[in-house]
């Protein structure tokens, strides 16, 4: 695939955490492309720099050092409005503890994206009724998170991720907090949404979920290594 | 409660230094102030009288006072009374011989006084019967801080001789430090028959009040017939002195406090509400803090933690709290009650009553406890009343919206208190400024007054002396450094006695006959008292050189007195006279000038009807007292020196008593509302900052709980502002709330408080503008903090928050 295609490109990308005098490398020297429409997952142990690498594709944290392109534009050093921006128009996040806000309807949860983006209500109300059918929630529209299932607050999540024709899906173990069934129901709902043409970046540690995605990356201590090489690591 | 329970307390409450301090601080406050204002009503209202079985002792009272020999009339009239005696609150002596000349305050009691209140000296004795008794020795009881003044606290002073206004008398006794009745601390007591003999006879003249103690089976009302009967009597016998005057008994405690009764409720009022909003914000503190215990209680209630148990743990808390927060506000209240107390006016009644004693201490520590016990308990059984095992899965997920609305609306009573104290002070505030701001009619500024008695042993009856000494000191006042002007006038402005009484008559009746009567007051002057006074003459001229003894009589009278009787027609050259109970003959003068009105007597009150006229001309001997007044382009306070030596430098042995400035006088008529503003405006800056402190507490709590949340808005894009702004508006509507609810409520104090009110009304729309701008102003800025920490929000650490 050529240069131009790729959605995300990170060149060299370090994260290095300093705790008084303790320096922690979480990320060190990544190169990854992913591609439009791709379907990624990350997986590793614990501690191996998923989680921060995918704060930097979100845009929730900075790189210490590297390149980050996205839709062919650097964005490794953008200040915190134009990278809240970006977040609210091209990033869809979707959490492991669902994070839907309490106080808000289910419709209000997903329309919140669209408010942010200063969208008119009419429209909004459209984005949010096509969404929510979509993930099948539509019927809940009026209820708060408390009163749904853990797997019907996490397809609102996907919802609320979706709602904004985001250039790409975020999702950080999307499954953990469900039960096998509901996970596998979220599951199936990403594989509809990448079939659909959604890109989609995973982060999960459970091989069996990693198998849904067109291509798993493997880390190690803030690494990207291939499965020939977790092997001998792991030895 | 066990000793652990508080241990356990007083660690949670070390690990967390932040609240208890806010805590401790906010009960401290709110206790400490609450209790310095509750020990002014303690003092005045509270505290039972100084004397044996107060509730029988009983104020006799009458429009215009009595004279000596109808109150003496009264006594065998009235059994309802054990006994009852006559006296004469302040009666001006010169105390001469050792020592410089001073004037010296008297009080004119009948000897009976000191059974009545049931007084015992503090050395030798008090007055006795013989002692009233015509041409007995002259004997006199002295005050304690007379005693210690001038006698240096020796008991040898029984026995010694004084010179009481060229008058030998004894001393015989010292009273007590306390032993202050109406709080005008007087120099000493002396009989009528040694310091007034010349009243003794004298119906006409009504300057004695009367007290008296009833018997114990004795009702108020009672008393009360009997004493109209008498005064019917009376009214027969003597019409002329007696007619309509109706002799009404007032309990003593209601005759001393009853003036500063409402305002002082009013403040009471105010206290109840400081003492609110403390609990108020304790509430949100504990409600706060009770809802991030949520789950380590739920996990001790999952160890086997009885409710009861996790209830006394949390108890013990609030205990200790109310221990340290009472404390520290009754240790404040103690050690700030003198700078209150001088900052109070002085004739609020029983000073000397105010401290902190076991009433205030029981009250500050009722109030410690209640605060600190009910509030920290109330949060606590809504957390300890939830299921553990949802309490437990619920650990990590935030406040709940019931403890939302809770804190909420906690939040939202404490900045509606606060806008009640607020707009309350508001409301006084503009009634001192309104007070203050009354046209006075005369210029305070740069005048100082001191005022004499020319004794009747060396002036006697010899009115040419008399004047020729008034208009000498007139002149040596005048010849000194820096005077301007001086004159001589037998009352000042804003001069409670107001100058002599009388009845005016008409040569040739005014056009205008008011309701109110004819009754007039009289003012003496010398010199150019109108201009140093800076009084503005209105029509004619003022008095000159050639108004003296044996010319053409003349009178000056202000506005108010042309206005009654000629409306707006002029009074020059209108004959009026006046006459008292001394003087049956009228004696008429021709008006040559209107002035100004001035205050006469209280800044509140319209001035009296007065004739002006000069002293040279006066018809009488005895008015051979008043006030020297002088105006100067510099500080007056300057000239108390040099004002008594220039009355010196005319007799040697005439003291010059109560030098004055103008301008204190004029600041102590407003002593009350300034004092009640600013008690209350002290009431509303504790409220204040009690609201700000809920409303930041509130908020920085509800930040940290609503971290992840607003990680959450982060990632989906939105941006720091977007997250101040839902800060910032979350305070800002607790505030508004706030305001809305306080609104009606500061409305119904403000209605019940408007007999304290001057100049303006309950509806006042300043007060209750600026109340509520003042709190939205500083609730916007508690929540800047919280605000400007949520644009700061770090997503990262937001997102992984639990």
């Amino acid at each position: 695939m050529s240069e131009q295609h790729a959605l995300i490109t990170l060149e060299g990308l370090t994260k290095v955490f300093y705790t008084d005098e303790v320096e922690t490398h979480a990320l060190s020297g990544i190169h990854l492309r992913i591609e439009k429409g791709e379907y990624v997952a990350i997986s590793g142990p614990s501690g191996c720099g998923k989680s921060t690498l995918l704060s930097i594709l979100g845009l929730l944290d900075s790189p210490t050092a590297g390149t980050y392109i996205l839709n062919s534009n650097p964005v490794q050093s953008l200040d915190l409005s134009q990278r809240a921006r970006i977040r609210n128009r091209e990033i869809g996040f979707i959490f492991q503890s669902f994070n839907l806000i309490g106080d808000l309807t289910v419709f209000e949860n997903v329309e919140l994206p669209l408010t942010y983006r200063g969208m008119a209500a009419s429209e909004r109300k459209a984005r949010c009724g096509e969404a929510l059918e979509k993930v099948g929630m539509a019927h809940r529209a009026k209820h708060l998170p408390s009163q749904l299932s853990g797997g019907q607050q996490q397809r609102v999540a996907v919802a609320r991720a979706l709602v904004g024709k985001p250039s790409v899906l975020l999702a950080d173990e999307p499954t953990g907090n469900l039960d096998s069934k509901n996970g596998e129901a979220v599951m199936d709902l990403l594989h509809e949404l990448h079939r659909g043409g959604a890109t989609i970046v995973m982060v999960t540690h459970d091989p069996r979920f990693a198998r849904h995605a067109d291509r798993t990356i493997h880390m190690f201590d803030g690494r990207v290594v291939d499965e020939s090489e977790i092997a001998s690591l792991s030895a | 409660m066990n000793a652990s329970d508080l241990v356990h307390a007083a660690r949670r409450l070390r690990k967390s230094p932040a609240f208890a301090a806010t805590a401790v601080g906010a009960l401290a406050l709110g206790v400490g102030v609450s209790s310095a204002v509750f020990s002014i009503v303690n003092g005045v209202l509270l505290r039972p009288l100084p004397f044996p079985e107060p509730d029988r002792l009983v104020m006799i009272t009458r429009e215009g006072d009595v004279s000596l020999p109808d109150g003496r009339d009264w006594r065998p009239a009235a059994p309802a009374f054990e006994s009852m005696a006559l006296f004469l609150r302040s009666w001006s002596l010169d105390l001469t011989g050792d020592g410089e000349p001073m004037r010296i305050a008297a009080a004119v009691v009948e000897p009976e006084y000191f059974r009545v209140l049931g007084a015992t000296p503090q050395l030798g004795r008090v007055l006795v019967d013989e002692d009233d008794r015509t041409g007995a020795p002259h004997v006199a009881v002295l005050s304690h801080a007379l005693w210690q003044s001038r006698f240096a606290g020796d008991r040898g002073v029984l026995g010694r001789s004084l010179v009481l206004s060229d008058e030998p008398a004894t001393v015989v006794g010292v009273m007590g430090p306390e032993f202050d009745l109406f709080g005008d601390e007087a120099d000493l007591w002396i009989a009528p028959a040694a310091a007034t003999p010349f009243f003794a006879q004298e119906r006409g003249s009504n300057n004695f009040d009367a007290i008296g103690r009833l018997k114990p089976d004795a009702t108020l009302a009672r008393a009360q017939a009997e004493l109209l009967a008498v005064s019917r009597t009376l009214e027969a016998q003597y019409p002329r002195t007696n007619r309509g005057k109706l002799v009404v008994p007032i309990g003593l405690a209601d005759f001393l406090t009853g003036d500063v009764r409402p305002v002082l409720l009013a403040l009471l009022g105010a206290v109840l509400v400081v003492i609110a909003v403390s609990g108020a914000n304790l509430a949100s503190l504990l409600l706060a803090r009770s809802a991030a215990r949520r789950e380590e209680l739920a996990i001790r209630m999952a160890l086997g933690a009885g409710r009861g148990r996790l209830l006394t743990q949390v108890l013990a808390e609030g205990l200790l709290l109310a221990v340290l927060g009472g404390g520290l506000g009754l240790f404040c209240a103690w050690a700030t009650q003198d700078a209150l107390l001088a900052l109070a006016p002085a004739d609020l009644p029983r000073q000397q009553a105010i401290a902190i004693d076991g009433r205030v201490f029981a009250f500050g520590a009722t109030a410690s406890l209640l605060l600190g016990l009910v509030f920290s308990a109330v949060p606590a059984l809504q957390v300890i009343g939830s299921d553990p095992a949802a309490a437990l899965q619920g650990a990590g997920r935030g406040v709940r919206p019931v403890e939302h609305r809770a804190l909420g609306l906690v939040v939202v009573a404490e900045v509606a208190l606060a806008f009640v104290l607020l707009a309350g002070g508001g409301l006084l505030l503009q009634s001192f400024r309104a007070l203050s701001g009354v046209p006075l009619g005369f210029e305070p500024r740069g005048t100082l007054g001191g005022e004499f008695s020319l004794p009747r042993s060396r002036y006697g009856e010899d009115r040419e002396k008399q004047t020729r000494t008034v208009a000498a000191m007139v002149a040596e006042a005048r010849a000194l450094p820096g005077v301007t002007d001086a004159a001589y006038t037998i009352a000042a402005p804003l001069d409670r006695r107001g100058g002599l009484g009388g009845t005016v008559l008409f040569q040739e009746p005014p056009p205008l006959r008011p309701a109110a009567g004819t009754g007039a007051r009289v003012r003496l002057l010398h010199g150019d008292y109108f201009g140093t006074m800076g009084m503005r003459m209105v029509e004619g001229r003022a008095f000159d050189a050639n108004d003296r003894a044996g010319s053409e009589p003349v009178a000056i009278v202000n506005e108010r007195f042309a206005r009654q009787f000629w409306g707006e027609r002029s009074p020059l050259g209108a004959r009026v006279a006046y006459r008292d109970f001394h003087d049956g003959t009228p004696f008429f003068m021709t008006v040559v000038g209107v002035v100004a009105d001035v205050k006469g007597i209280t800044l509140g009150a319209p001035d009296f009807r007065t004739i002006y006229t000069p002293y040279e001309q006066r018809r009488v001997d005895w008015q051979a007292w008043g006030n020297l007044v002088v105006r100067t382009a510099g500080d007056p306070e300057a000239l108390r020196r040099g004002l008594q030596e220039a009355v010196w430098r005319v007799d040697p042995q005439l003291p010059l008593a109560r030098v004055y400035t103008l301008a204190d006088r004029v600041a102590e008529h407003s002593a009350r509302e300034r004092f009640s503003a600013l008690l209350v405006l002290l009431f509303a800056g504790v409220g204040l900052v009690v609201a700000v402190q809920g409303v930041y507490a509130v908020l920085a709590f509800l930040l940290e709980e609503r971290r992840r949340e607003l990680g959450v808005r982060l990632a989906l894009g939105a941006r720091a502002l977007d997250l101040a702004r839902i800060v910032a508006g979350q305070g800002a509507l607790l505030a508004f709330a706030g305001i809305c609810l306080g609104i009606p409520l500061a409305v119904a104090a403000g209605w019940a408080t408007t007999h304290v009110l001057f100049g303006v009304t309950w509806t006042e729309p300043f007060a209750y503008g600026a109340a509520a701008l003042s709190l939205l102003a500083v609730a916007l800025l508690a929540t800047a903090v919280p605000a400007l920490r949520a644009a700061r929000l770090d997503p990262v650490r937001a997102l992984r928050s639990e």
